[in-house]
């Protein structure tokens, strides 16, 4: 078959397609909306990075919600995500192409792999930005991250190396709708050699009981520091049975052995986006807040009437969380 | 097994308060205290070392007063400290950081069997310097791990990620971040700190004994850099209120009427 | 430099040419009377698939059928032909495949593989089996050349 000549553009502004757990991860659909954005402010096009055994259903999806190009990798020693092989391949086609700026969703596998590939790369990396702009007079891409546990957002730039590297929590942009009209440019570039993964996963098991769904509850009751001991926890336990919702805690409360890793809300744990959000006890770090922004209504308990959780609640009681709530169990039990 | 774990002297951050006019963080008064996830990892390679045998190296990468962090490790078990220390060593992001961490390590003696250090810090919470250890020293790397089980020359790890607990099988000698999920919390008592204070010494490690150059350390070996500061925006308008419990108790429960999660109060009560 | 391969991806659907997505294929003259000529056309959303065009010949140079979007058109090599919601099968009469497609069914989409091994009319070998996938020999012109839709 005839080559046609190839164009050598392979976009400028890259996201790594991260298909696991889709359709209900869609990390990579709303970077591809922000990437979008990004590459029409510098005058490029967006690619999406896909390697896997045949990712094909995924490149389709991509384009639906608006990758210009994707740049497939396929093999079966692709099948399983492992972060030394993605590094191995992927550092060698951004050698190659040279992006500007790549970005990846901070999921559990974004978070180990970015940062190694940044390393191979010798370049700059920042974690869960909640912002991505380009600033006007220098070009720069300004990665928005919280600094100091979240109570203050920091302004990143990556000044001389590239690619400008970044990860972004799910739930921080939106994605663009699944629009079946669109068509797209398609590369595979070759794969060079894949190394022997020297780590494997033997067992996999959905760490979730059927019982605890808290991304789809209607009202979640949160304890943080505030919260003070596990006899506590049990009140909010309580809180949430009356009102038929789900506990979830912050991870002071996890380090402290008082509940388990799977009610973890925030940054590194669940996103939710109930009817009404209860948090007793939390500061509002922005940690946790990034996991809580689907709130409809979020009423705030804390002893501290500066705590930043009260800039973003509906309602903020000023009080003690756990003087407070044997109040508020005793006149709900009377009205329910 | 020879094990290194990595720990960082952090403010105790929930007890930061901003100063929102210069925008800086007030130090003053505020405690510092090893990394939670940090102090994990070393609860977990003591773990080890009384499992296996061994011999476990704390590290730490910061300014003089960290000492105190790498006593504390002494005491809770740590069989050597090592401080890196140097006013080269500032402003690094976690390229800078993660070069001078590994550049210890290939100057020790012996090369490690583990590493380990905490999956994040609670202050800057990036989560990059372990892989980026891992990445320097060629080393396989697992995050997250919530579980370690031994098994010859290779580890048998659990870890916890995107929602799935795996059992992942890594040869060694390897990188592991650690994520709590071992529930222990240890207390030391008196007599270990003091025997900690008066026997074991801590070695102290300059830019020059780990022979790095000045560009590729610090702020000069950074990639990245912070521009400004900014206060998080505040989206929307509270109500707040203040008062006894019942006050509070009666503005909770009107909200949840609105909500039409509990029924409206009748009128004749 | 990296060697690369390229070609086009549709959102809706694709047909697997050469180990790669493709909306479409062409080889030869859509009414070029006598010829070897196929034609994988691209296929809207929500219009039939797959839409498989062409003028089939043997290795002996004679022409076995001729197809027009997916329907048999003329049949002078006594071909057994079968086309059933979204699959697509032409063989010969000692029931040896010639040109095989299957359409898989996605979330939101669809791609065809297609198996095949064909001719020209001077009996070049053209198209082969590769994988789940075919390869094309001789000139073809993929969506990377022609703009498309090719249909009208």
């Amino acid at each position: 078959m005839r080559r046609t000549p190839v164009n050598n553009n392979a976009g400028k502004v890259w996201v790594f397609g991260d298909y696991r757990n889709y359709f209900q991860n869609r990390v990579t659909l709303q970077l591809i909306a922000k990437g979008k954005e990004l590459a029409e402010t510098i005058g490029t096009e967006l690619s999406v990075v896909l390697l896997g055994e045949s990712p094909n259903q995924y490149a389709m999806e991509y384009v639906a919600h608006g990758a210009d190009i994707i740049i497939m990798g396929e093999s079966r020693d692709l099948k399983e995500y492992h972060v030394e092989t993605f590094t191995e391949v992927v550092s060698a086609w951004v050698r190659s192409y040279k992006p500007d700026i790549f970005i990846a969703g901070a999921t559990s596998f974004g978070r180990e792999f970015f940062p190694r590939l940044a390393k191979r790369l010798k370049t700059g990396l920042s974690a869960d930005c909640v912002c991505l702009d380009i600033d006007p007079d220098t070009g720069l891409l300004i990665q928005t991250t919280p600094a100091w546990g979240g109570e203050l957002l920091a302004e990143v730039v990556t000044p001389f190396s590239r690619p400008q590297m970044a990860t972004v929590h799910p739930g921080i942009f939106k994605e663009r709708c699944h629009d079946k009209s669109r068509i797209g440019r398609i590369i595979y570039p070759d794969i060079g050699h894949i190394p022997q993964p020297r780590e494997r996963v033997l067992r996999s098991k959905r760490y979730q009981t059927r019982d605890i769904d808290l991304e789809n509850a209607r009202v979640v009751v949160a304890g943080g520091r505030g919260i003070c001991s596990k006899e506590n926890l049990d009140h909010l336990f309580e809180l949430a049975g009356l009102l038929e919702g789900e506990v979830g805690v912050t991870r002071p409360v996890v380090l402290a052995g008082w509940a388990d890793e799977e009610r973890l809300l925030g940054q590194t744990g669940k996103s939710v986006k109930p009817k009404l959000f209860i948090s007793c006890g939390t500061s509002g770090a922005l940690q946790f807040t990034t996991g809580i922004r689907g709130s409809e209504t979020l009423i705030a308990i804390n002893r501290d009437p500066n705590a930043p959780i009260f800039k973003i609640a509906d309602l903020g009681l000023v009080g003690d969380a756990t003087v407070l709530l044997p109040f508020i169990l005793e006149k709900l039990k009377k009205r329910l | 097994m020879n094990i290194v774990v990595f720990i960082k002297q952090v403010p105790d951050v929930p007890a930061i308060k901003i100063d929102h006019q210069r925008m800086t963080i007030i130090r003053e008064g505020v405690d510092s205290i090893i990394n939670p996830l940090d102090y994990v990892a070393l609860l977990c390679a003591k773990e080890l070392k009384q499992r296996e045998g061994g011999h476990m190296t704390v590290v730490t990468m910061g300014p003089p007063q960290s000492e105190e962090a790498l006593r504390e490790s002494l005491a809770a078990g740590a069989d050597r400290a090592i401080l890196l220390t140097d006013s080269y060593f500032a402003g690094a992001d976690t390229l800078a950081t993660s070069h001078v961490l590994a550049s210890a390590v290939r100057r020790m003696e012996q090369f490690p069997d583990l590493i380990l250090c905490g999956m994040q810090t609670v202050d800057s919470d990036t989560g990059h310097v372990g892989p980026q250890i891992a990445e320097e020293l060629d080393l396989p790397q697992v995050c997250g791990v919530t579980e370690i089980l031994s098994e010859g020359e290779h580890l048998l790890v659990k870890r916890l990620g995107d929602g799935f607990l795996d059992t992942v099988k890594v040869s060694i000698p390897a990188l592991l971040t650690i994520n709590s999920g071992f529930q222990e919390t240890e207390h030391l008592s008196l007599g270990e700190v003091d025997k900690a204070f008066s026997e074991k010494q801590i070695v102290c490690w300059s830019r020059q004994d780990l022979g790095l150059s000045r560009d590729d350390v610090g702020f000069k070996g950074s990639a990245t850099q912070v521009w400004r500061l900014q206060k998080p925006p505040a989206s929307k308008k509270a109500e707040i209120i203040t008062g006894s419990p019942q006050i509070l108790t009666d503005a909770f429960v009107k909200k949840l009427e609105e909500l039409s999660l509990v029924d409206e109060e009748d009128t004749g009560e | 430099m990296l060697n690369v391969k390229e070609s086009r991806v549709s959102a809706y659907h694709n047909y697997l040419i050469n180990g790669m997505l493709s909306p479409c294929m062409l080889i030869g003259e859509q009414n070029g009377g006598n010829g070897f000529y196929l034609l994988f056309d691209f296929v809207s959303p929500g219009g039939r698939m797959p839409l498989v065009n062409g003028t089939i010949y043997g290795p002996q140079k004679d022409v076995l059928a001729r197809i027009k979007e997916n329907e048999l058109i003329e049949n002078p090599g006594a071909c057994s032909f079968h086309f059933i919601q979204g699959d697509f099968a032409l063989s010969a009469p000692d029931n040896k495949a010639i040109l095989v497609a299957k359409t898989h069914e996605f979330t939101n989409g669809y791609m065809t593989t297609i198996n095949a091994r064909l001719y020209d009319e001077k009996g070049i070998l053209r198209v082969e089996p590769l994988g789940n996938s075919i390869q094309v020999h001789g000139e073809a012109n993929t969506a990377l050349t022609r703009s498309i839709p090719l249909h009208t």
